[in-house]
């Protein structure tokens, strides 16, 4: 038995989660009680208040699509201005609202819910399996994100542990977790790529392991590209094709769309074994003359591949990113790790293997072997015995506002972490009370291309003719990749008054509120 | 925890404004590239806050945060060929004990691009050339031409010393072996 008590390690996926722990020193993948290793990021809220969540929620979608909420991870931390949202809303069924300080809510059944509470009923669920299978309470997790999550998707997935009643010890990039869990125990002495293409976001990152130390050198993603965008693309084209053949477009039909968009994960599905497949879906509309309309086509590999290719060509961009910032060439790098159901698919294999010329590491299962590394570090920040650890970087460039509505750099993307920076400000009136600057995330130079983290107003400092004052203000962030900022004032010593507005976070009421809902919510048992 | 061990990390903490990068990571100041991230891995496998996450909460911990930071910053200035050069020069006229890579140091580092990237045209172009490659480890190119830069400019103090500063990395692979 470990000294301490079990850490779970939970890959909170876009469309499926994973759990595991440690097990006799190895991370072991705990199943549901019916033998499933992944379960599926859904939850449905059925018409009597029981909540269901997985794999038998996934299948209410068709059943019940105005109240099974699914691929929520898309919207968490984001404000409702932001293109994935614009996009969510036009293709989900489910509604989604707008907050307070322009968060995302989603109303089913005449509820309103936040996005970190959907994502807490999905890590109750994990929970509850594991504490099944441990026969003990457990309170503790390592969660893992996108690694090119922005702080507020860190936040908010925080926040999510917290209502479901998790401490979050750490949050973890995916593709990190991926190569700590290949790397574990091994005493490898190479670089690696990971290559991570799940749901909905693609991440490529590079490591460099040396025995038990996993440094992260580079990380890129993209957050609006992963394995539903592959089905979308066939929906659409089965759309299509069946407006081509019957003049019907299913695109006004929810139940329709619901049923054509299983029938292309599966069909996607199919494509990482067959060179054709055969799609078929019986009564899917029934018009207002009472007619009613099959759905029956035949599609080829090579069709697939046309519809997506530049879905792929695009996560090529991204390694090509990562491995200029890294100034390395695809030569450098000694193995490439898969990570993802969507790299199952033979289209993504080849493209992989094509695009850094030798084959990807074999024996590493890509839907498991996120959570098998959370469930590592998990441990290894409680043992005290444990030697390996991780160096990781921050994904993103934190920048602040400046006039003109453009932006200055402060912590480059691919620092370190954890690292702090110093900034001096001046007052720029007589008499000036209050200093307000305003943090972003992101490339640009501009302060609307960039993520909005919040604007933070400084006060308790001398008041004095402008330009007198100075204002010492320290941007940091630690090892969960979480932004943290204060303010001195260095004559004096003094640390100024900090608030923080224009988050697109849950207030601590809110969190509370929802954390006792949550945590008293009983999710059905089969 | 041994005692020993957090009474050094005490008095670590608080000298750590008074040391200067190669000191924080305990390495020469003619470290290599590759030795610069072998002292940095030493460095954090003593130092990282992720090592002491099981022990509660306390000034141990709040001192252990801050050294390991200023690892991070020493590691990051250190490991950009650019902002070394800089920092070096920072330190040699360290009458006003400036020892870290600040946002003022980041400004005149700017400055000083401006003025010192060579006085001829072909000198400018190969100046950014060799910076390039020293960028992407490629010491061998950038030795060659920054030699070439300083037959255009014999008496640019720039130029011979990235000369130097090239030939002195080759021999030492970047990659940990």
């Amino acid at each position: 038995m470990p000294a301490h008590e079990p850490v779970l390690g939970i890959d909170l996926g876009t469309s499926y989660s994973c759990v595991a722990v440690m097990e006799n020193g190895q991370p072991t993948v705990i199943p549901s009680e019916w033998g499933e290793r992944t379960q599926a990021s859904v939850v449905s809220f059925l018409d009597d208040g029981r909540i269901q969540v997985g794999n038998d929620a996934k299948r209410r979608m068709l059943t019940h699509p105005r109240q099974t909420i699914y691929s929520v991870k898309r919207l968490i931390g984001r404000f409702v201005f932001a293109p994935e949202v614009k996009k969510a809303k036009a293709v989900c069924p489910y509604e989604i609202v707008e907050g307070p300080s322009h968060g995302i809510r989603i109303k089913v059944l005449d509820e309103v819910l936040s996005v970190s509470q959907i994502s807490a009923l999905v890590l109750k669920e994990m929970k509850e399996i594991a504490e099944g299978y441990l026969g003990q309470a457990v309170t503790k997790a390592v969660v893992t994100v996108p690694a090119y999550f922005n702080d507020n998707q860190r936040q908010a997935t925080h926040d999510a542990g917290r209502i479901a009643g998790l401490e979050v010890l750490r949050i973890i990039n995916e593709p990190t977790a991926a190569a700590l869990s290949y790397g574990f125990g091994k005493e490898l002495n190479e670089r690696v790529a990971v290559y991570d293409l799940g749901g909905g976001t693609f991440d490529i990152s590079i490591l460099e392991i040396g025995s038990d130390t996993f440094e992260v050198i580079a990380t890129a993603g993209d957050t609006y590209l992963g394995g539903d965008d592959i089905d979308m693309r066939l929906m659409d084209h089965f759309a299509e094709q069946f407006m081509a053949e019957t003049g019907v477009n299913l695109r006004r039909d929810v139940n329709a769309l619901q049923r054509l968009r299983e029938v292309s994960e599966e069909t996607k599905k199919a494509f990482s074994t067959k060179k054709k497949v055969k799609v078929s879906v019986p009564e899917i509309h029934t018009d207002a003359d009472g007619n009613i309309y099959d759905f029956n086509t035949m599609i080829g590999l090579e069709t697939f591949i046309q519809l997506t290719m530049d879905l792929v060509q695009r996560s090529f961009k991204v390694c090509d990113e990562a491995l200029q910032s890294a100034n390395m060439s695809v030569h450098d790098i000694d193995g490439v790790i898969l990570v993802g159901g969507p790299t199952r698919l033979s289209l993504i294999r080849d493209s992989v293997r094509h695009y850094f010329g030798k084959e990807p590491l074999a024996g590493i299962d890509p839907d498991e072997v996120v959570a098998m590394g959370a469930a590592i570090q998990g441990d290894a920040l409680l043992d005290s015995e444990s030697t390996a650890f991780l160096l990781d970087v921050t994904p993103l460039t934190l920048r602040l506002a400046t006039v003109g509505g453009y932006t200055e750099q402060v912590i480059g993307r691919n620092t370190p972490v954890p690292i702090d920076r110093t900034r001096t400000f001046t007052t720029s009136r007589d008499n000036q009370e209050r200093v307000k600057i305003r943090i972003l995330q992101g490339e640009s130079n501009r302060v609307e291309e960039n993520e909005m983290l919040g604007e933070f107003e400084f006060a308790g400092f001398r008041i004095a003719p402008r330009g007198e004052v100075q204002i010492e203000v320290t941007f940091e962030i630690d090892s969960n990749g979480i932004v943290n900022v204060s303010a001195r004032d260095p004559e004096t010593g003094q640390s100024a008054a900090t608030t923080v507005s224009l988050s697109s976070g849950l207030g601590e009421e809110e969190i509370q509120a929802s954390a006792e809902q949550v945590q008293a919510a009983e999710l059905i048992q089969r | 925890m041994e005692k020993k061990f957090s009474d050094e990390v005490a008095a670590l903490a608080g000298l750590i404004d008074e040391m200067s990068y190669y000191q924080i990571l305990c390495v020469d100041p003619r470290a290599s590239m590759g030795q610069i991230r072998e002292v940095y891995h030493a460095q954090s496998r003593l130092y990282h806050p992720d090592r002491y996450f099981w022990l509660p909460d306390g000034q141990f911990k709040q001192d252990i945060y801050k050294i390991s930071k200023r690892v991070t910053e020493a590691y990051v200035t250190l490991r950009d060929v650019q902002k070394r050069r800089f920092y070096d020069r920072q330190l040699q006229r360290s009458e006003s004990r400036q020892l870290r890579y600040t946002e003022q140091s980041e400004q005149a580092q700017k400055q000083a691009k401006v003025e010192e990237t060579g006085k001829t045209e072909k000198g400018r172009q190969l100046y950014r050339q060799g910076m390039a490659e020293m960028k992407r480890n490629d010491f061998v190119a950038a030795e060659r031409t920054f030699k070439m830069a300083m037959a255009y400019e014999p008496d640019n103090e720039l130029f011979r010393k990235l000369c130097e500063e090239a030939g002195g990395n080759i021999k030492t692979d970047y990659k940990i072996t």
